[in-house]
């Protein structure tokens, strides 16, 4: 069980003056409890990608596997795989349409052909899962706070139980409770067995959090592992748009300086690694 | 009132329509011209609509609210106000009207009524201080999310305002977008331009002389940056601080980096390797 990218490439408005390759070559690979970050800057293809994991788009050359079942257009098995891989667009609440959150949450168990009580646990244990009473259901979505419709459009995907779920900037927006709040929603996931794929420009939120970090330049795989080896992949050339965090920019400027500190993201690491430094330079 | 005074606020509340509970309430504070103030704080803790006091778009239901020595009540000024505090909201793509950059760039000036050649030298040097003066001619689609949130500033630019005001003007845009908008507004600030920022970009605040943090519609704390950066008064009010920050604290603490230096990864790096080779 895994979802698989093989040499994918995307062209949009191919053989048409507008063509503009997106995606080039990538491949990565995502199993079950595991939690991937996809970063890059604008342009780099990540929405692009993004939307290839569930087959709303396909590659121009390439595989997309999702649990042993490749997508192409017009498979018999396309609407099981939209089901195994939710992905949540940016800004999901732009996307709320009916009157009630119940309705709002109803609507993907009534498309998968779920019946209605089973579908009605389903939504209590999201709501359970994103700390949300039970009386939201009755309100009209619109009339709920950012965060709140934040979490009911997350919970409008999470509530089929997919096993992969593919988010686009999902933190944009939040002030930091609502993005550390989030950031632990999809932990509990991922440790509940998901496969967790988070898209974002940000690579100093997801440093802590992912297992592995895909870096996209230009469309094409810069980096792909665990975050030390980016970092370290990352560390001398920059991918386009990255910026890195403070911690790890400092200690890149003071390693370049000649100073033996370590490649570190953490705070107390560089300062414990800065004072043996400047111990020994006494000595 | 003070001739140097932009904004002067007091005790103002604002509540929206059919809604009991106010958004901000006993809200005095007062800015200077030429200030750069942040404004942080949750969501829902009333900073865009504190924004939108600043320029008249609301009219407090409680106090009082002078721009420039006029209070944004009266009728008879609100056209004036609106000319001199002009807004850059978060989402470019909500902000632009027109089909082509420069004509973005011209609505305002001739809503002003403006004779054509003065519009003419507004659009350029507002599309000149933005950098977009390749692309006036270019239709608006074709621009990049950043170069989008610059000509919605230059159209603020066009009506010459004395202040803009910013509502999370950064957050839709990549970092190389953010360091586009905020390169035009440090410049902008430089000759005098007043700037008030909401953002939930920490990082933001070593642009401004001056932070606001609004907690649950109440101004939680108002003071200039230093006061910011040597306490812990953002964690106290349960903001993010970035982690350059903390790492500068720690290490002035240590006697590790000089009081003047910014807590900037490059100018500590670089403070520090000074001092350990001493």
């Amino acid at each position: 069980m895994s979802l698989e990218v093989c040499s994918v490439s995307f062209i949009y408005h191919k053989d048409t003056p507008l063509e503009t390759k997106s995606l080039s070559d990538v491949s990565f690979r995502v199993e079950p409890g595991e939690w991937v970050a996809v970063v890059g800057h604008t342009g780099s293809g990540k929405t692009t990608l993004a939307q290839m994991l569930n087959g709303l788009i396909f590659p121009s050359s390439g595989e997309v596997i999702v649990d042993g079942l490749k997508l192409y257009p017009k498979a018999p098995h396309l609407k099981s795989v939209r089901r195994k891989v939710g992905l949540v667009f940016q800004y999901p609440e732009h996307q709320l349409f009916a009157e009630t959150v119940l309705e709002e949450l109803m609507y993907a168990p009534r498309n998968f052909a779920i019946p209605e009580d089973e579908a009605m646990e389903k939504i209590k244990r999201v709501l359970k899962a994103f700390e949300l009473d039970e009386g939201i259901l009755s309100k009209n979505p619109f009339e709920l706070s950012g965060g709140q419709k934040r979490k009911v459009a997350l919970a409008s995907i999470v509530v089929t139980e997919p096993h992969y779920l593919v988010l686009d900037e999902p933190t944009a927006g939040l002030d930091w409770k609502g993005q550390e709040a989030l950031l632990s929603m999809l932990r509990t996931f991922r440790d509940n067995g998901t496969g967790v794929i988070q898209i974002t420009h940000d690579i100093e939120m997801v440093l802590d959090h992912c297992d592995r970090l895909l870096v996209l330049e230009e469309g094409r795989r810069r980096s792909w592992g665990p975050p030390a080896h980016v970092v370290e992949e990352l560390a001398d050339h920059p991918a386009k748009g990255l910026v890195l965090p403070d911690v790890l920019e400092m200690a890149l400027r003071l390693r370049r300086a000649g100073l033996n500190v370590s490649l570190t993201w953490s705070e107390e690491r560089l300062i414990r690694d800065i004072e043996k430094e400047v111990s020994s330079c006494l000595s | 009132m003070a001739e140097d005074r932009i904004f002067s606020l007091r005790d103002i509340a604002f509540c929206y329509p059919g809604n009991d509970e106010p958004a901000i309430s006993g809200i005095t504070m007062d800015i200077n011209v030429g200030w750069w103030v942040t404004i942080v704080g949750d969501n829902g803790s009333g900073k865009s609509t504190l924004a939108k006091i600043l320029n008249a778009l609301l009219i407090p239901t409680r106090g009082v609210c002078y721009v420039l020595g006029r209070d944004t009540l009266d009728p008879a000024v609100q056209w004036d106000i609106r000319k001199d505090v002009c807004m850059v909201f978060q989402n470019p793509e909500n902000q632009i009207v027109a089909s082509v950059v420069e004509e973005e760039v011209a609505f305002g000036p001739e809503n002003l009524g403006l004779p054509s050649e003065d519009i003419a030298m507004r659009v350029r040097w507002a599309l000149g201080v933005t950098g977009l003066s390749e692309f006036a001619k270019k239709p608006t689609y074709a621009l990049s999310g950043g170069q989008k949130q610059r000509l919605a500033l230059a159209g603020a630019l066009a009506m010459r305002p004395k202040c803009i005001v910013l509502d999370e003007a950064t957050s839709m845009l990549d970092p190389e977008g953010r360091r586009e908008l905020t390169g035009v507004l440090k410049r902008l600030h430089e000759e005098g331009m007043t700037v008030v920022s909401i953002t939930h970009r920490t990082e933001e605040l070593l642009l401004s002389d001056h932070v606001a943090v609004l907690s649950r519609g109440k101004l939680a704390f108002y003071g200039d940056l230093n006061e910011v950066l040597s306490g812990s008064t953002l964690s106290k009010l349960g903001i993010r601080e970035p982690s350059s920050f903390r790492l500068w604290r720690e290490l002035k603490g240590r006697g590790l980096i000089d009081d003047r230096v910014l807590p900037r990864a490059e100018d500590m790096a670089e403070n520090l390797v000074e001092k350990i080779c001493l």
